[in-house]
């Protein structure tokens, strides 16, 4: 990935150091004054990085400060939108740039971005912890006017300021300090121990519901603990009339906020009526997850099937984690489709749609989406931006592809610089000793057993050479061949060897199977397939008739299926895991290095293949080998 | 009395090498009987407190890694020295060694040396003063 960092130090003196390059860029752009510039880029890397809430701040920032407000008001609402898993004090920044956008647009303008965001709500595009604070952003935006000929903004080149704001008291707060039964307005409901006083603001009438909701807003925001004291006395199953359903809503998020999960459960199953929005049941999910309680979801998707069908994302969100929980891929795949059918256009979902399915190892969707968010990124820009899109979107998955074959290779270099020392440190050993012996007195016998020793220590290490080709070698010729008779050629070719050892071998297979493969390296696959079951027979005592079967077909035509057996020792339970690893091997140093399963899994993971262990197979070792009958360049591995 | 090594070596040639060569040599009029542990149960076997004056640890053994020898080795006799020696260095093992108390460390592989190899152990097991053993140390590279 792209994090080149550069350090430069600013003519304001301020060092920059660690500032990633994009935002380097950037920053100098608009150093010299060329913001337009500054915000393509911006916004060239916000699309670029969909999880990213550093560009979507900058490009909102900018247009508010080139007096494009509009454009603004919406890189404010893609900021949340990619609030999803961010801490919730990142709201504020939200918030505030939601705030001056609206501030300078006109009422037609203002009421789009409401609008607009209102739709992001109903949709479940919002995190519901935030959903509350929208609401009251919203109605706070909606209660001020736009002043015609209003304040001018004031240009600034810092844009690290931001602009401070005074609102008014909100409605609910005058309403407070206005009635006569509170002499001392808030402070007096703030101060207040029981939630008497509270209902008793329900009950009198004084406070509608909803005011009731906006004072409890302010108080979370002005003193939490406070109104976690008062809700503390207020029994909340009592809480049952209709209109009270904004309260209990809003207590039921500011039970999870304060973490109080129990008496939010117990909020939610005291109130069925509520259960009937969707917020809420994500609510539930959710505060369910976080406590473990995967019974309780489990009883909750039981009584209501139709939640799978949803169109909510928020609900899908957390139907996706429960499904993990429960091993149930099946149905999380089920419903990540669903998610990116519903959501085909949102960009923010399509990302986090897409972590899912990295998540879960499923990287053909991955790709998949990645191409769909490249499609529709490419409707906003020039061409030349193409390129870049492209190579961000193939780092992505093919970077834990890498990860994976660096580590394998890392393995194996560190293999092969063990498994050469050793007879190198022979040979020097050897020589070294018997050279001083010889000095004394040069025994023509001696001498021969020193050069024995080199010449067998060579034979040693270029016998590891030989058994690394087919790992290494990268000429790749493709041909068409029939893959049973090239197993047959392989054993006759190896003929001597096994009759030697009395080994019998069978081939099944009911018909021809076409390949369009590398035959070379076809023929190391099955080469070393034989060897290992020689050496695993070789094991076993002279008399033991050993036999090897191998089985050939082709179901569905696409795929070669071998199944090789023998009858050796087979492979205990200890050691099945590591069996594929290279340099693994049970017998005494000089005699396998280890090296075969290895290079057999190497060379069928090249050609999109695999090759996996039969457990439950006691007479022997079972191994089943899946080869596609068609090789391509890019494939990839398929599981048995 | 003779000095006692324990060789923990899997490769025959290696360890018959550096036996021979060993036990040709002497530390001022002493011996030295070499022991050989073909691999880490073997070794474990072998070991008692204060039984060997050294020991000589391969790192790359059958089936267990050098460094859970070596802690196996420790519980037995947490004050023996021991050298390891090697051709094959990984770093987060070397950091578990020298956590455990490790004396030295010696290359095989491509510049293997087996009189130079001889030499270092002798430093070991010389009663050498001090300052003489930490110079001797230093100009044949083994880490004090």
């Amino acid at each position: 990935m792209n994090s080149g960092t550069s350090s430069t130090v600013e003519a304001d003196g301020k060092s920059s150091a660690r500032r990633p390059l994009a935002e380097q860029a950037i920053w100098d752009m608009r150093q010299r004054g060329r913001l337009a510039d500054a915000i393509r880029r911006s916004e060239l890397e916000a699309d670029r990085k969909p999880d990213s809430l550093v560009f979507p701040k900058l490009t909102c920032d900018m247009y508010l400060q080139v007096g494009q407000p509009e454009q603004a008001g919406r890189w404010a609402l893609e900021m949340l939108l990619r609030m999803w898993q961010t801490p919730p004090a990142l709201f504020n920044e939200f918030a505030r740039r939601f705030q001056r956008a609206a501030f300078r647009l006109d009422a037609r303008g203002k009421a789009e971005l409401i609008a607009r965001l209102n739709e992001m709500i109903d949709d479940g595009r919002v995190h519901d912890r935030f959903i509350a604070r929208c609401r009251a952003l919203v109605s706070s935006s909606e209660s001020y006017r736009t002043v015609p000929g209003g304040r001018t903004k004031e240009k600034t080149v810092s844009v690290k300021m931001p602009l401070q704001q005074q609102s008014p008291a909100p409605p609910a707060l005058a309403a407070i300090n206005a009635a006569p039964q509170y002499p001392n307005g808030i402070q007096h409901v703030v101060d207040s121990n029981t939630g008497a006083q509270f209902c008793e603001g329900l009950t009198a009438g004084i406070l509608s519901p909803v005011a009731l909701v906006n004072l409890a807003r302010e108080m979370e925001a002005t003193n939490a603990s406070a109104l976690e004291r008062c809700i503390a006395d207020i029994p909340l199953s009592s809480l049952t009339r209709e209109e009270l359903r904004p309260l209990v809503d809003f207590l039921l998020s500011f039970l999870e906020r304060r973490e109080r999960l129990e008496e939010a459960l117990r909020l939610f199953k005291d109130h069925p009526r509520l259960q009937n929005s969707s917020h809420i049941q994500a609510s539930f999910l959710r505060i369910c997850r976080k406590l473990g309680r995967f019974d309780l979801i489990q009883e909750f998707v039981t009584r209501n099937p139709a939640v799978t069908k949803t169109d909510k994302f928020n609900l899908l969100y957390e139907l996706v984690y429960f499904y993990e929980a429960q091993f149930d891929l099946e149905r999380a795949r089920e419903i990540l489709s669903r998610i990116g059918d519903l959501f085909d256009t949102q960009q923010p979902i399509l990302a986090t749609l897409r972590n899912f399915y990295l998540r879960f190892g499923m990287f053909d969707d991955a790709s998949r989406i990645d191409l769909r968010l490249a499609d529709l990124r490419e409707g906003r820009r020039p061409l030349k931006y193409q390129e870049a899109v492209a190579e961000s979107q193939a780092e992505v998955y093919s970077d834990l592809e890498h990860q994976r074959q660096l580590a394998a290779l890392s393995d194996m270099t560190n293999g092969i610089s063990h498994e050469l020392g050793q007879p190198i440190t022979n040979i020097r050993y050897t020589i070294q000793l018997y050279r001083r012996q010889l000095e004394s007195e040069l025994k023509q016998d001696v001498v021969f057993s020193v050069f024995d020793t080199v010449l067998r220590e060579t034979e040693r290490m270029g016998g590891l050479v030989k058994r690394l080709a087919p790992v290494t070698s990268t000429r790749r010729v493709l041909e068409n061949f029939d893959a049973v008779l090239r197993v047959q050629d392989r054993v006759k070719a190896e003929r001597a060897r096994l009759s030697e050892r009395g080994i019998q071998v069978a081939i099944e297979a009911p018909k021809p199977i076409m390949m369009h493969a590398d035959p070379v390296r076809f023929d190391q696959l099955i080469s070393n397939l034989l060897l290992n079951s020689f050496d695993a027979i070789s094991d076993l005592p002279r008399e033991h008739a050993g036999w090897i079967n191998i089985r050939l077909t082709s179901p569905g035509g696409r795929h070669l299926r071998m199944v090789f057996r023998d009858n050796g020792p087979g492979i205990s339970p200890e050691h099945r895991r590591k069996i594929f690893e290279p340099f693994f091997s049970t017998k005494p140093p000089g005699r396998g290095e280890g090296l075969g399963l290895f290079i057999v899994w190497n060379l069928l993971k090249m050609q999109g293949g695999s090759i996996s262990l039969d457990s439950t197979y006691t007479r022997g070792a079972r191994f089943i080998v899946l080869l596609p009958t068609e090789t391509k360049l890019t494939a990839k591995p398929i599981e048995p | 009395m003779k000095y006692q090594v324990l060789l923990v070596e899997d490769e025959p040639i290696t360890g018959n090498a550096l036996r021979q060569a060993l036990s040709s040599e002497t530390i001022e009029g002493q011996g030295i009987d070499v022991a050989v542990a073909a691999d880490g149960k073997a070794a474990l076997d072998m070991i008692a407190p204060g039984k060997f004056d050294l020991v000589v640890l391969d790192l790359k053994l059958p089936q267990i890694t050098g460094d859970e020898v070596l802690a196996a080795l420790r519980k037995i006799d947490p004050y023996v020295d021991v050298i390891v020696y090697t051709n094959y260095q990984d770093p987060p093992v070397m950091k578990k060694l020298m956590n455990l108390g490790v004396a030295g460390y010696i290359n095989k592989g491509a510049d293997a040396d087996l009189w130079a190899t001889v030499e270092k152990i002798k430093a070991r097991l010389a009663p050498v003063p001090d300052e003489e053993r930490q110079s001797l140390a230093a100009r044949s590279g083994l880490g004090e």
